[in-house]
């Protein structure tokens, strides 16, 4: 074996444990499961293997018929360059009027997977602010009830016909907070833990 | 003959114009209306059926979620065949901040030609093959361990493709195909960040070491080296023409840094198996006696 050669293997070898050694201590130090942050297109994956399985090709950002996914930015860390949206912008319209989930159909790494129907899908979960909600304050409103893709599933009214969110049944879709006529918005979706209602 | 400087520089200007419409096919495939072509970078999709993976964002990915996968596998499988058969080819003629850096060199050449001519000498400008493997050995086994795709975290090529493609907010409404493009190169600043610093360092380092990053540092570069390294499209030599005083031209052209004439000589070869050739062509070019080419055979002389 020539010198450059070994040199060469060498360096390979060096390169893979030192790249074994920071990865772990990154993976100690950074704790080993991530906190989802963002809303996620629907059917994606838990945040941790998300941000390992997303190889951020913005595949799914392109799909998206609604313009409603766009890739994180430079802000997002580890979770640079992958696909969220803003429900206050753009809410995830479910591909209304398309025959499948354009995002979960282009993604060509399982981070984004089938989901059985709309109720399998969690990207997250609707939480009123009793504050500036309308209809905690005495105003007639039902923008977001209108707007709910499971109507009296996620939403429904109490007694004094204030929106209740039933934490089960909501998805995340972002319809409702698109449609709060609120600045901001008075129902803000909380990003789901598992991602999936299946869990995986 | 006198055709060496002022000749037009046709596989230069060829793998430009390549690269160039190689980053107009990932740009359109952002519109709606074209829907023939869909990805950036790390992986694409052509015709909503053929997938294409950037091998090592590939390799990263399942190391990262320890599963096969095999869109990718098929995806990267193809760039890679293509990549044994051809060389690195995506080095010279594909990669986005290749073309950005060639063009970047074109500009340093033409304010600082002659001060910059001579420096091939310099050991600092040598192809670099044992740091090239030591970071793609190193991106892998964190990408395994930390279960997080490293490299295409931080990859100044992804890099370039996403301000270009992802990064400019092309929902804006502003009035005016002006006020429009700065408000979408604005937002591809904000959206690209500190991490625009990291591309303006390289690009800057450029005028000191030219191609450091080719060179010296893209694991990715190193990856395809190792595959395309016995490609079969190479710099082939016309032993026939060369019965002079070597001018090293070729040498003091090659943007990876090998020195051509030693390959030959040293090696007794007719091509240039090497690693670090990415069949840019630039020695081709500027070679004033066309003693080299760029193909899949040796000339055949009687």
């Amino acid at each position: 074996m020539t010198t450059s050669r070994r040199r060469f293997l060498l360096g390979a070898a060096a390169g893979a444990a030192a790249g074994t050694a920071a990865g772990t201590a990154f993976r100690v130090a950074g704790g080993k499961e991530w906190r989802p942050s963002l809303l996620r297109p629907p059917g994606a994956i838990g945040e941790s293997d998300f941000l390992a399985a997303c190889i951020r090709c913005g595949q799914c950002v392109e799909a998206c018929p609604f313009k409603t996914l766009v890739l994180a930015g430079a802000g997002a860390g580890v979770a640079l360059a992958t696909p969220y949206f803003d429900a206050e912008k753009i809410p995830c319209y479910l591909c209304q009027g398309h025959d499948d989930l354009k995002c979960i159909a282009a993604c060509p790494t399982k981070a984004l997977r089938p989901v059985a129907d709309l109720r399998g899908i969690a990207i997250g979960t609707a939480a009123i602010a009793d504050e500036t909600c309308l209809a905690f304050n005495r105003v007639v409103c039902r923008s977001c009830w209108h707007a709910c893709p499971l109507p009296n599933e996620a939403i429904t009214f109490d007694t004094m016909l204030r929106p209740v969110v039933n934490e089960d049944a909501c998805i995340g879709c972002g319809l409702c907070t698109h449609a709060c006529p609120t600045a901001p918005t008075a129902i803000p979706i909380v990003p789901a833990a598992g991602g999936r209602k299946d869990g995986s | 003959m006198s055709k060496g400087r002022g000749r037009l520089r046709v596989w230069t200007w060829a793998r430009r114009l390549t690269a160039l419409l190689f980053l107009a096919l990932l740009v359109c495939g952002t519109r709606e209306w074209f829907v023939w072509f869909r990805g950036s970078t790390t992986a694409t999709t052509l015709f909503d059926v053929v997938p294409f993976a950037d091998p090592l964002a590939a390799i990263e990915i399942m190391a990262a979620t320890r599963a096969v996968e095999w869109t990718l596998i098929i995806g990267a499988g193809a760039l890679l065949l293509f990549g044994l058969v051809m060389g690195p080819v995506f080095c010279g003629w594909f990669c986005p901040l290749g073309l950005m850096l060639d063009l970047n060199g074109e500009c340093r050449s033409g304010l600082f030609g002659r001060l910059f001519r001579q420096d091939r000498k310099r050991k600092a400008n040598a192809f670099r093959p044992t740091t090239r493997i030591a970071i793609l050995g190193f991106v892998l086994a964190f990408s395994l361990a930390a279960a997080l795709p490293l490299f295409q975290l931080i990859s100044p090529i992804n890099l370039v493709a996403w301000c270009l493609l992802f990064f400019p907010d092309t929902t804006l409404a502003d009035p005016g195909f002006w006020d429009r493009c700065a408000a979408a190169a604005g937002s591809a600043v904000s959206a690209g960040g500190y991490l625009l610093l990291a591309l303006a360092v390289i690009v800057a380092v450029e005028y000191a070491l030219p191609r450091i990053w080719c060179r010296a540092l893209c694991p990715l570069g190193a990856l395809y080296g190792l595959v395309g390294r016995r490609g079969l499209f190479r710099v082939r030599l016309d032993a026939e023409k060369l019965d002079h005083e070597p001018c090293g031209q070729c040498t003091a052209s090659c943007p990876m840094g090998i020195d051509v004439l030693a390959e030959f000589a040293a090696k007794k070869r007719r091509s240039i198996v090497h690693q670090g050739c990415t069949r840019c062509g630039a020695c081709v070019d500027v070679c004033p006696r066309e003693v080299y080419h760029l193909g899949f055979s040796n000339p055949q002389r009687g």
